[in-house]
């Protein structure tokens, strides 16, 4: 049977450097199909789609609330030509009841266990409008290697540098942060994958550079320092979201190859600063993630949290405007309040106001998010600061004598196309 | 019906409440009832991550309809209020809510729900004996 998986393009973030990385939802959900599928997956941020009758049964696997309605305009086009349409990943789960109307199915849940129920349904034509699995986990040992081999691995190059692979860890997030939906999505119970299976997998990747998507790695001190001691064989360099900052953590982060992660700088307090200085103090990079918009912040506490983030030098920043995205409390509150100004989901990728903010306009605080951005990287633009944390990483891995150097044959493209120089 | 979990008095929840969500999605919520002066007020708790389906706030249409009828009270005679309690942040938007939720009501219908904020010592007294 061939199954045609699609993954839908959205709009990048506005001001940040674009880089298209593998995705990690569909090639976790293609793992989990049965053996009889064929896979052709397509990536519609790096490759154009073709609607055609060239599959069976169709795949949308969207993540993020942007590609949800590119994803309903594919769906409704292969089912014009008379093809059924399943829907999966985070963003179906955030809009299952707009997404059931452009689909013959949707998926809720996770999947491993589960695809060979939906699939038998299929050959039988008699698939079920949803299949929820919502809080329904399958046993963690379950989760398999990634099917990584349905993806076109050129087209994740830009200049011949290959692009991190993503992975994980764990499923599920004991926290509960206000503007993010993973406890929804996957639960409050964190779920740590056996390390002897991460290892295995993180064994089977060729690539040396990663991603570990996880929501949070700090959510179980000894697992964390069992992975990262379990890591430091395989010699792979990686970022990440939030680790722990505690020196035994960090000490074995570092020799575990952590290249940099990514640490939301939410004010400007000596914690922020001390915790910054401890991961450089390992040799680890820093990414500020920084949110803008909070009902706590007015425009004076923005414009010092850019001059706060200059001054502890951090190493990348990323800039985001609160987004209230479903099901999360963000959300919940604005609705109530009658502070959402924008229902448009192409709108909802985090660099555009859809709301109205505490302290200020919609307006002004769109303004200030360009101004943080612009004043950032004014002195050193962001593919200046890149270069340099590249370069960091390029000399772990001579150290480690597993540096590859670029693909000579893709130095003229990136993602695919020909550079234009 | 599920079990009676909290303290009644602190965290308004006399039981936890099943209700199928957006989809069928099993969903649940705190609900306590109180009947006052002809008038019955059903205070809705978010559980947040313990309520595995849609959330109380986008559904409580649907849920007040749900709710009337399991319990056989008349639409009209409905206080809805909602409630969302304190996760323990030092934010405020993470601190405790009230609202009465306002609807245009049409042969056992919600619809149209207007937030109204009101304080934890209105709701005390508004059910008190």
């Amino acid at each position: 049977m061939k199954f045609k998986l699609i993954y839908p393009k959205w709009t990048k973030l506005e001001r940040q450097t674009h880089f298209n990385l593998p995705p990690h939802g569909p090639v976790v959900m293609a793992a989990a199909l049965p053996d009889y599928v064929e896979v052709d997956f397509i990536d519609e941020n790096v490759e154009p789609l073709v609607i055609k009758d060239d599959a069976d049964f169709v795949g949308i696997s969207v993540m993020l609330t942007s590609q949800v309605k590119r994803g309903w305009e594919i769906a409704d086009e292969y089912r014009k030509l008379g093809k059924k349409v399943i829907f999966g990943g985070i963003s179906t789960m955030l809009h299952a009841e707009e997404t059931m109307q452009h689909a013959d199915s949707i998926f809720m849940g996770e999947v491993e266990g589960r695809l060979h129920e939906v699939f038998d349904d299929f050959k039988k034509n008699q698939l079920k409008p949803l299949y929820n699995y919502m809080y329904q986990h399958p046993n963690i040992e379950l989760i398999g290697p990634a099917r990584r081999d349905i993806l076109k691995r050129e087209l994740y190059y830009h200049k011949g540098v290959q692009m991190v692979d993503l992975f994980h860890a764990s499923r599920g997030c004991k926290y509960a942060c206000y503007p993010c939906c993973v406890t929804f999505l996957g639960g409050r119970q964190f779920r740590p994958r056996p390390i002897d299976k991460v290892v295995e997998e993180l064994a089977q990747i060729y690539n040396n550079r990663l991603f570990i998507v996880d929501n949070s790695l700090a959510q179980d001190t000894q697992w964390e320092k069992d992975l990262f001691k379990a890591m430091i064989p395989l010699k792979k360099k990686w970022c990440s979201h939030t680790i722990e900052d505690k020196p035994e953590v960090l000490d074995l982060a570092a020799q575990a190859g952590a290249w940099y992660v990514y640490q939301a700088v939410f004010d400007t307090s000596d914690y922020i600063k001390e915790r910054v200085k401890r991961y450089h103090d390992y040799g680890i990079l820093v990414e500020g993630t920084i949110l803008l918009g909070m009902d706590n912040q007015t425009e004076d506490d923005i414009l010092r949290l850019i001059d706060f983030l200059l001054e502890i030098n951090v190493d990348l920043a990323e800039f985001t405007v609160l987004t209230p995205f479903r099901h999360t409390k963000a959300y919940d509150d604005f609705l109530k309040e009658g502070r959402i100004i924008d229902k448009d989901w192409n709108n909802y990728n985090a660099g555009k106001v859809v709301f109205k903010p505490k302290h200020m306009s919609p307006e002004r605080l769109q303004e200030l998010y360009y101004y943080a951005w612009d004043t950032f990287y004014a002195k050193e633009t962001q593919e200046q600061k890149m270069f340099k944390m590249m370069m960091k990483v390029i000399d772990k891995e001579m150290r480690d004598g597993t540096y590859r150097s670029r693909r000579d044959d893709l130095v003229q493209k990136s993602f695919g196309k020909n550079i234009d120089r | 019906m599920g079990q009676i979990i909290r303290d009644k008095e602190k965290n308004f929840v006399d039981e936890v409440y099943d209700y199928a969500g957006l989809w069928g999605l099993p969903s649940k919520c705190g609900l306590k009832i109180v009947i006052k002066n002809n008038q019955t007020i059903a205070i809705i708790t978010e559980l947040y991550e313990d309520n595995p389906g849609t959330s109380v706030t986008e559904y409580c249409p649907k849920l007040a309809e749900i709710i009337t009828q399991d319990k056989k009270i008349k639409p009209e005679e409905l206080f809805f209020i909602l409630h969302t309690p304190d996760v323990g942040s030092k934010y405020e938007f993470l601190h405790e809510t009230f609202d009465i939720v306002h609807f245009k009501i049409d042969n056992g219908l919600f619809s149209e729900p207007r937030w109204e904020r009101i304080a934890r010592e209105k709701v005390v007294e508004m059910i008190s004996d």
